[in-house]
């Protein structure tokens, strides 16, 4: 810039009038301007926005995994109800006298094995890895067995008895048709009537180790396995009186859920300690109890999360998640030229922290009101009591431990003479524990669940340091909205 | 913080130092912007775009002059640029015409002379303020405020004196100066 000759005495004036005049920006303006020299802090939230999305797809996997569950328990059902009906027709017998004796098989497992086969009266049915090997033996026995084993990933299992007909169909196991007869040779009818009245439980339990069993026995007799569909009829066991059918569909006992809940808060803090009674040699604050030297009021936060639940009993279940918290509340200060602001002790053997303010905690220029604002992650690890209810509502508890790691905090701290505000981040603890508490209530809609209630979370570390004197214990009280499975 | 460590720290992009030398300068330089600006708003955002400017750019900082000097071109020349590109400049530079625009007779709130001042200015139209800030204030002479508004020399002189002559009138009517007989020397700030 070139110097110019002249400088009236109206320019002076001007100038000096124009250079005494300052304006204080708002804090945005600073934050913008940091958020754009310093963008990494831009990954942090793109990471959680990706462990939420990720968690909520998860939650969403599992829950259409069940859903695909029973669609196939469902389809189970349909086609070995059409399976059976095209089984070729098995002429029962009476008299299980005609039968072999299982005393045939020369090893003494083998045995066992091939009476817990024949102890199953009933006709398990299910699909494994779409393929049902149906293993009758044609013979003069008026019985067949047949077993569709299921593997640990099916759903249902199907119990039928029907007309004394015993099918038993076991998956990815076959026999030779003279080792399955020899297998099945031998029933005797009495046991048959007495496990019909057992409980199918137990058929569903042990369904999968009979057919393992099965396998064994096929090669205990030497003979190949894998042999592909085809029917044996192993042996024909006394029919029932009369004949009936029943049908079970025992649904998998699903043990996780999911929640989704959002939450709408109020944010305080409670404050505690007392700042430095002189400073630089004068009496620094009236009141060194903090609590005397702030005015503050509460603003508007919020919770959003996701939690799996796994039930460990009926009415208890324990959860765990990912939270996100932004909580919020406001001080006044007034606006005043930068100085210094102490926010230590000091003392003997210890460091000093100062920061520059240019708010100050009363008799400033302008008065205003500061945001302090804290973004933060936490993992609750809890549990949830249903203490009543009905099918369609029930009123829970619930309780978490949430460990929290602060991703921003803006928060202005008083100064230990109670006359400032002032920013610190190295006085900022970026971890801390937060305990939740909560009653809701869970309203049955559809196949979901909404979820309704007040919530409390309050941190029982303070949000600063222990080298700032004064402690700081954050608190939200929140009215959650969520939905659940 | 001495002003050598805070540049050297800038210069590293530590976010300490730019937030030290942010505040030691930004109420200055807000009011600077707040004089070519047609709102606070406006000039928050010309401060905010202008300090970029001076974090991305003080690595340029030769050290020949003092840092708020240097600070105070860069904001300048943000607040001149975004009022060309937003053509707020050019919608109002018919500086020619100026003189018939009508003065709004704001009531500002008198707390301090020099905000009374300044507000003054503000109500000058968009073009008369721009020349009268660069020139009187800034320091700048008619060849470059020519180069910078790109427009005639000739120009910037005579919508110079023509706002000079406005503003005066406005400091005389809101009592902030005295009026004496003879106009070179009639101007006494009120005490």
């Amino acid at each position: 810039m070139e110097s110019r000759d002249y400088t009236g005495e109206f320019e002076s004036f001007l100038q000096e009038k124009a250079d005494q005049y300052k304006l204080y920006p708002s804090d945005k303006v600073w934050n913008a301007i940091n958020g754009k020299l310093h963008p990494r802090k831009k990954w942090s939230y793109l990471f959680v926005a990706a462990m939420f999305i990720g968690l909520g797809i998860g939650g969403k996997v599992h829950d259409s995994h069940f859903l695909q569950g029973l669609e196939q328990g469902a389809d189970i059902e349909t086609s070995s109800t059409n399976e059976f009906a095209d089984l070729a027709p098995v002429v029962p017998i009476n008299n299980a006298s005609s039968l072999r004796k299982s005393g045939d098989l020369k090893d003494p497992a083998a045995r066992e094995s091939f009476a817990r086969v024949n102890s199953t009266p009933a006709i398990h049915e299910a699909s494994a890895n779409a393929e049902n090997l149906d293993l009758s033996v044609s013979g003069t026995s008026a019985e067949n067995i047949d077993l569709s084993a299921s593997t640990a990933s099916q759903e249902f299992v199907r119990v039928i008895v029907a007309d004394g007909e015993h099918h038993l169909t076991e998956a990815n196991a076959s026999s030779e048709p003279e080792a399955a007869e020899k297998i099945y040779a031998e029933h005797p009818a009495s046991s048959l009537k007495e496990d019909v009245g057992n409980t199918f439980d137990e058929y569903f339990e042990g369904i999968h180790g009979e057919s393992q069993r099965i396998n064994s026995l096929a090669s205990v007799a030497g003979q190949p396995a894998s042999l592909g569909a085809r029917d044996v009829t192993a042996a024909r066991l006394a029919a029932p009186e009369k004949a009936r059918s029943i049908k079970v569909l025992k649904p998998r006992h699903v043990n996780l859920g999911w929640q989704l809940y959002l939450s709408p808060t109020v944010s305080y803090r409670k404050l505690s300690g007392e700042g430095m009674k002189y400073f630089n040699g004068m009496i620094a604050a009236s009141s060194p109890d903090v609590n005397n030297s702030v005015t503050h009021k509460p603003s508007i936060g919020f919770e959003v999360g996701t939690a799996l639940t796994f039930a460990t009993g009926r009415n208890f279940r324990l959860k765990t998640g990912l939270q996100l918290n932004v909580n919020q509340y406001n001080v006044q200060a007034f606006y005043f030229t930068p100085e210094v602001a102490p926010l230590t002790r000091g003392g003997i053997g210890h460091t000093e922290i100062n920061a520059i303010s240019r708010y100050r905690n009363f008799n400033g220029f302008s008065k205003t009101w500061l945001t302090n604002k804290h973004i933060m992650m936490s993992l609750p690890l809890g549990a949830e009591l249903t203490v009543f209810g009905n099918e369609k509502v029930k009123f829970n508890i619930a309780g978490t431990l949430q460990p929290t790691f602060v991703l921003n905090n803006q928060a202005y701290m008083i100064s230990t003479n109670m006359k400032n505000y002032a920013q610190e981040p190295s006085l900022y603890r970026k971890f801390n524990m937060a305990a939740g508490a909560e009653a809701y209530l869970s309203i049955k809609a559809g196949s979901y669940k909404w979820m309704i209630g007040p919530q409390f979370r309050y941190h029982m570390l303070s949000s600063y340091k222990q080298e700032y004197p004064i402690t700081e214990h954050l608190i939200d009280y929140g009215f959650k909205i969520g939905i659940s499975r | 913080m001495t002003e050598e460590v805070m540049i050297h720290g800038c210069l590293r992009n530590e976010a300490a130092s730019q937030q030290e030398l942010y505040y030691r300068y930004s109420p200055k330089m807000l009011s600077v912007c707040y004089r070519y600006a047609k709102s606070r708003e406006d000039a928050e955002d010309m401060l905010q775009e202008g300090f970029i400017k001076v974090f991305t750019q003080i690595h340029q900082f030769q050290h020949r002059g003092a840092l708020e000097g240097w600070i105070r071109r860069i904001i300048v020349h943000t607040c001149i640029n975004n009022l060309k590109k937003n053509k707020k400049f050019s919608d109002s530079v018919d500086i020619i015409h100026a003189a018939s625009v009508p003065v709004r007779e704001e009531n500002i709130p008198s707390i301090l002379q020099a905000k009374q001042v300044v507000e003054c200015i503000r109500i000058l139209p968009l073009g008369y303020r721009t020349v009268l800030n660069l020139y009187a204030i800034e320091g700048y002479s008619h060849r470059e405020i020519a180069d910078i508004l790109d427009i005639e020399e000739s120009t910037s002189r005579s919508q110079y004196t023509r706002a000079k002559a406005m503003l005066e009138d406005i400091l005389i009517k809101k009592n902030i100066l005295t009026k004496h007989t003879e106009r070179t020397n009639w101007l006494t700030a009120v005490q």
